[in-house]
């Protein structure tokens, strides 16, 4: 199931596609149209919360600060408005059960992935 | 209306125009839009390859019907060897939602090459061949069933081992993919073509069954005949038929043609090649490739320049020679540069990204690969987890 590639976050996508694949039982039409702008919202809230880790999390005066929570309050605008501007999009893709479905399998995706951070911490 | 009247609604029309101002300044779309997430789904690729195969004795007696006896004894043996390089890049990536919720897009990308040829005559100079192309190609993906692509690449010949004349040719393709399902698709089209060691306008056929990321075979006439096969993660194997050649300007310092007093003739080569390969696509940045296998049929042939100048298809030539079987090497790599946009089952990326490289950058019939087309395999291995590998999927609040 995975992609080819060193890089570990590249397989975690693929496992996620897989999953939410499985979990949706998506047909061939909605596929077709469901994954291109699935894609594109998660390229786009991946590239806001990389650009919010650019801010470094450690502070040497106020201003530092003030401009950390300033970009914490921008990444969850953005995340919000992200989802708003793609809950529309999606919901012309797939059935509305199945847009529910999904935000359900993303939550299962990451349970799945804490269960497994949570498994290598217990070792 | 008394003019009080008017300052108060002129007044709170600006007003409101300023309010409609501000919230759209602060709206979704604005802190959205400024999200650096990438802009294509093509990233700028380099390629490289190397090609070879080894020395053959040319048949040295009479044949009926044959006047070249006197050539072939000039040329004694022959051995060809190849490198080609090229580039692509995206120009322009443009994406269309369409009223039905599917997503088609536009991809214009710069393209260009060059290929060494390198055939070695035990009894006339080394030549040096070159062949170089810059041209455009356009892919038309409209999300739902219909793949256009247009390709055009002009090219100069010429060689550098001695004067010679240079020539402009171009190559080019036109085709529309329909793709019926991810497991089905046909192509069909035009193309203006030298790998069949001649100038040819022949049409475009093609059919792929089974999926581009798991087990399929893919015939394109006149490209290729593919059966390719994902071997774990990182590996992709694949039996294939196709054919090899080129049209070159070559210097007739060796007077290998004596009529006309020209000092340049053209040489044409084709090959028949069957063989396997073996991709392996380290990430999505770096792939190699090595191939094996053998030349069933191989032709070479020289062309005068001067007889074909009013020839606007297929040249005729004055030397036609068949050469024996052998075997061939071929090795390569590809490198992408930068970040694209992500394209997990979007089949038909996919068969936008295979179509891209089935059909070659300047002509020369080699094959980047389909690194960027993840395979689809049963490994469901999710050990050795990060916090770094997974923060973008999970926030700060899941941990609770």
């Amino acid at each position: 199931m995975f992609p080819q590639g060193g890089n570990k976050r590249e397989k975690i996508e693929a496992i996620r596609v897989a999953f939410i694949t499985q979990k949706l039982n998506l047909t061939v039409d909605e596929s077709q149209k469901f994954w291109p702008v699935y894609n594109e919202y998660q390229d786009k809230l991946r590239a806001a919360r990389q650009e919010f880790r650019k801010q470094s999390a450690v502070f040497t005066n106020d201003k530092e600060a003030q401009d950390y929570l300033d970009a914490e309050l921008l990444l969850k605008q953005r995340e919000f408005n992200l989802y708003k501007e793609y809950y529309e999009k999606i919901k012309k893709t797939l059935p509305v059960k199945k847009v529910a479905e999904l935000r359900q399998a993303e939550e299962d995706f990451k349970k799945e992935l804490l269960k497994q951070l949570q498994g290598k911490s217990n070792d | 209306m008394i003019e009080g009247q008017k300052q108060y609604v002129l007044k709170h029309t600006l007003l409101f125009i300023f309010l409609i101002a501000v919230v759209n300044a602060f709206s979704q779309t604005d802190s959205t839009k400024k999200i650096k997430a990438p802009k294509h789904y093509f990233t700028p690729t380099l390629f490289s390859d190397y090609y070879t195969t080894p020395q053959k004795n040319l048949d040295q007696r009479f044949r009926k019907g044959t006047e070249d006896l006197a050539i072939r004894k000039r040329l004694e043996n022959y051995q060809y060897s190849q490198l080609v390089g090229g580039f692509y890049f995206p120009i322009i990536t443009k994406d269309y939602d369409h009223a039905d919720g599917s997503t088609g897009n536009f991809h214009l990308l710069g393209t260009g090459s060059y290929m060494m040829a390198m055939p070695r005559f035990g009894g006339t100079s080394n030549h040096n061949l070159l062949k170089a192309s810059i041209g455009i190609r356009g892919i038309y993906n409209s999300g739902r069933k219909g793949i256009w692509f247009a390709d055009i690449s002009p090219f100069m010949s010429t060689d550098l081992s001695a004067h010679s004349n240079t020539a402009y040719r171009w190559g080019g393709t036109f085709l529309y993919d329909y793709m019926a399902n991810p497991y089905l698709s046909f192509r069909f089209g035009v193309t203006r073509t030298f790998v069949l060691g001649n100038r040819n306008f022949l049409p475009y056929f093609g059919i792929r069954i089974g999926r581009l990321d798991k087990i399929y075979l893919s015939m394109q006439f006149p490209r290729n005949v593919t059966f390719s096969f994902p071997m774990g993660r990182f590996l992709r194997g694949s039996i294939y038929f196709k054919p090899m050649g080129g049209l070159f300007n070559m210097a007739n310092n060796d007077s290998i043609y004596t009529k006309n007093k020209d000092n340049t003739i053209l040489y044409g080569r084709y090959e028949l090649i069957s063989g396997f390969r073996l991709d392996a696509n380290f990430n999505k940045h770096v792939s190699v490739f090595v191939s094996t296998g053998f030349t069933g049929v191989k032709y070479l042939s020289f062309f005068s320049e001067t007889e074909n100048k009013n020839n606007r298809l297929v040249l005729n030539d004055f030397y036609h020679e068949k050469i024996s079987r052998g075997l061939f090497v071929d090795v390569g790599f590809t490198i992408r540069i930068g970040r694209a946009k992500s394209i997990y089952n979007n089949y038909n990326l996919y068969e936008t990204f295979n179509l891209n490289s089935t059909i070659d950058v300047g002509d020369n019939n080699t094959n980047t690969g389909d690194g960027n087309i993840p395979n689809q395999t049963k490994n469901k291995e999710k050990s050795n987890l990060k916090i770094k590998d997974v923060q973008d999927l999970i926030e700060a609040q899941d941990l609770y």
